[in-house]
């Protein structure tokens, strides 16, 4: 069988963003689509191909699927070290419009992996009405633990690299005494780095109404404390997916695990919401007039 | 950490594999090259900051 379709769209916003729609075959008769909110840095760069992988996956299960990248990221016009956590909130929302007003998706859904799966956390609670559901893969929950493990990557390379000369303190002042900080080969500002200090998606208030899935990929058969509180404190779900961390890997990865646990809770979703005859949200009608761009 | 083939990101994995399993927390100060250099420093280390944490 062929490959569905794929387009290169510009997404409309403050900067039009570069992104990648992966076309259901045919008409997709439930209207659902799921937008993808990558990570960050090098886990970017290592998870870019399962997530096509993901995205070519879900669409044969008529879920439209959308990647993109951030300002200043990937393809996206803009400046890597001006970028903001709340600057890539806002990309993130003018995706999900897009996906609602440009491909007429009635069923929306964020997939983030690490930092976006924060993100894709944060949007859902900015904009309730626009978000469906949620699908959070290892999502960074603490910001403040993600720094640390960024440190502890450098604390590492220096110590494997540099032997004679490695002192931690020094490796230590270079990431938090900057003004330009270098988080695994990538210059981010001071601000940025606050911004990434303060996610606490523990601290988020328990009102989203959406279902969620809370995935843990790792050597794990249950999932960490974490990952099942923020499943609590969302009213979803959480799971342990036993595959290598994609994100943290050059080399040939098989994506199938998470892909297919995810597929799977996504059907049980799509039966159970047809069952109930669930309404979407928004009108897309009523979104399009909405967010019609001036003239 | 040559004997084994060792890198960045095994070590990596290495370290938080031993802070979920032995639920110790490392610090800065923690991260020698003498430490990580053998199976039996390894070992020795967690059993000392195992000691320490309780």
């Amino acid at each position: 069988m062929s490959q569905a379709p794929e387009e290169i769209v510009l997404i409309p916003g403050p900067m039009p963003l570069h992104g990648i729609v992966h076309h259901c075959r045919g008409i997709a008769p439930l209207a659902w689509g799921m937008l993808f909110c990558d990570p960050f840095a090098e886990e970017k760069k290592c998870a870019h191909r399962v997530l096509v992988e993901a995205a070519r996956y879900f669409c044969t299960a008529d879920i439209i699927c959308l990647r993109f990248d951030y300002r200043g990221t990937g393809d996206s016009p803009g400046d890597f070290a001006e970028a903001t956590l709340e600057l890539w909130l806002e990309d993130i929302l003018a995706a999900a419009r897009f996906m609602r007003q440009a491909l007429h998706v009635q069923t929306l859904g964020l997939l983030g992996l690490r930092l976006g799966g924060a993100l894709a956390c944060q949007a859902a609670f900015a904009e309730k009405e626009l978000v469906d559901f949620l699908v959070l893969w290892e999502p960074v929950i603490e910001g403040k633990q993600y720094l640390q493990q960024n440190l502890r990557r450098s604390l590492i390379k220096a110590m494997l690299t540099d032997e004679k000369k490695f002192n931690p303190e020094r490796v230590r002042a270079v990431h938090y005494e900057m003004e330009i900080y270098d988080f695994d080969g990538y210059p981010i500002t001071a601000e940025m780095r606050r911004q990434i200090e303060a996610i606490d998606l523990l601290g988020l208030p328990r009102n989203f109404p959406g279902p969620t899935l809370v995935v843990q990929i790792g050597p794990r058969q249950e999932p960490a404390k974490p990952y099942q509180e923020l499943a609590d404190l969302l009213g979803g779900r959480a799971i342990a997916v036993r595959q290598e961390p994609f994100w943290a890997r050059i080399g040939l990865i098989n994506p199938k695990p998470v892909i297919e646990e995810t597929e799977l809770w996504l059907a049980e979703l799509q039966a159970s919401w047809a069952k109930d005859r669930m309404q979407p949200k928004i009108e897309p009608k009523a979104l399009q007039e909405e967010i019609r761009p001036e003239t | 950490m040559e004997t084994y083939n060792i890198d960045s990101v095994n070590l990596f994995e290495i370290v938080v594999g031993l802070e979920e399993e032995f639920e110790i927390t490392l610090q800065d100060a923690d991260f020698s090259v003498e430490t990580f250099s053998t199976v039996a420093n390894i070992a020795a280390f967690v059993e000392q900051k195992r000691s320490e944490e309780q």
